[in-house]
């Protein structure tokens, strides 16, 4: 299994991702298009209730984990096919294996297998080392993505600001219908403050002359209403 | 007409309608005043001497108007306006314009004794006070359309 947080620790210093606040980007025909499908892949799979996005990104946890699987699925394989291959032909083999070695030590042969073997192992750490690039081109990609999104939108809602919303705000104003129903809401916004103060008034009104009655122990002589 | 006791305006809508009203001829005569004199400041660089008669006058039959054609014309001052209320006479008919034109100048002639007998209001059936006993009106409510009453207008 490849150990990715040496990887961050240990970032490409060619692939160094550029600071969220950074204005002047510069778009990479590659690696802006990568950080776009990282970060998308990052929205796919957030998860609804958490608004923080997974701070793996998607697209390169996606590339090492399939790679890992089918590193350690290709391990499990050949370590399995080796054992019952061991197994079966145990006896057998140890024979042979104990000629081999014997072969293989010999100084001669020695000297002849090794630049194999250093050819086989040097193979592994390159792939190791690939692994860790990718991840690390795969994080820099996704700030320069992120910063030319940013710039993108501010780009946008400058354009907005200066461009589009005055001449949205002088179509309302000059909308007569827009105008009609301002005026129509200020009416009945007064009309309703009216009506309260005369509802208010007209309720002091009775409040009044009923306590006058009480101090003065009068019975109101009211008219029959009609 | 006899109208059920509610109906008739009470003493503190009343009150509160003749302030608004004083305010606004307050406010009227001080712009009379401020155009009269100010005006002939600007236009002649003195106040001839006939200007101030002529804004005393003014000043004096400012609020006579006012409320005199108010009553007349729509029954309600803009202080009445403003608090529902309008006067009729006794029988519930619009003022004309002699009944309207006594009823200011009486009330303003004799302001205190107009809000003196303002205190009528609180005893009589009909909540009339002193200047409506005099002149034969009375103060109603004005009933208000509700917003279902109300036409709508065709978009």
């Amino acid at each position: 299994m490849t150990d990715v947080t040496d990887a961050r620790l240990r970032p490409d210093p060619s692939a160094a991702a550029p600071g969220p606040t950074r204005r002047s980007v510069v778009v990479d025909a590659v690696r802006v298009p990568l950080g776009l499908a990282v970060l998308l892949a990052e929205r796919l799979r957030a998860d609804p209730g958490v608004r923080t996005p997974p701070p793996v990104g998607a697209m390169g946890a996606f590339a090492i984990g399939m790679g890992d699987a089918a590193v350690s699925a290709a391990r499990r394989a050949a370590g399995a096919a080796a054992q019952r291959a061991v197994a079966l032909g145990r006896r057998p083999a140890s024979s042979a294996v104990w000629a081999g070695r014997i072969f293989l030590e010999q100084p001669g042969v020695a000297r002849a297998t090794a630049p194999v073997r250093r050819a086989g192992s040097a193979l592994a750490d390159r792939a190791d080392a690939t692994v860790l690039r990718g991840h690390s081109v795969a994080d820099a990609a996704r700030g320069e993505a992120l910063a030319f999104l940013q710039a993108l939108a501010a780009a946008g809602l400058g354009w907005v600001r200066v461009e589009v919303l005055p001449t949205i705000i002088d179509d309302l104003v000059t909308d007569p219908k827009v105008r009609e129903l301002a005026v129509e809401q200020a009416h009945g916004a007064l009309s309703d403050a009216a009506q309260e103060v005369r509802h208010r008034s007209a309720g002091a009104d009775a409040r009044l002359e009923a306590r006058v009655h009480r101090l003065f122990g009068m019975i109101a002589r009211h008219e029959p209403s009609s | 007409m006899s109208l059920p006791h509610e109906a008739y305006a009470g003493l503190v809508s009343r009150l509160v309608a003749l302030a608004i009203d004083i305010a606004a001829v307050a406010l009227g005569a001080a712009v009379a005043v401020g155009l009269a004199v100010g005006g002939s400041q600007m236009m002649i660089r003195e106040t001839p001497g006939w200007v101030g008669p002529v804004v005393g006058v003014a000043i004096g039959l400012i609020p006579v108007v006012y409320f005199s054609a108010s009553w007349w014309i729509v029954g309600q001052t803009p202080g009445g306006m403003a608090m529902g209320i309008a006067v009729r006479q006794g029988g519930g008919e619009p003022l004309g314009l002699a009944r309207s034109l006594l009823r200011a100048v009486f009330g303003l002639a004799f302001a205190p004794i107009w809000l003196l007998g303002m205190v009528l209001v609180l005893v009589d059936a009909r909540r009339r006070g002193l200047i409506d006993v005099a002149c034969g009106t009375v103060v109603v409510y004005v009933p208000q359309p509700h917003a279902d009453d109300l036409p709508v207008s065709e978009p």
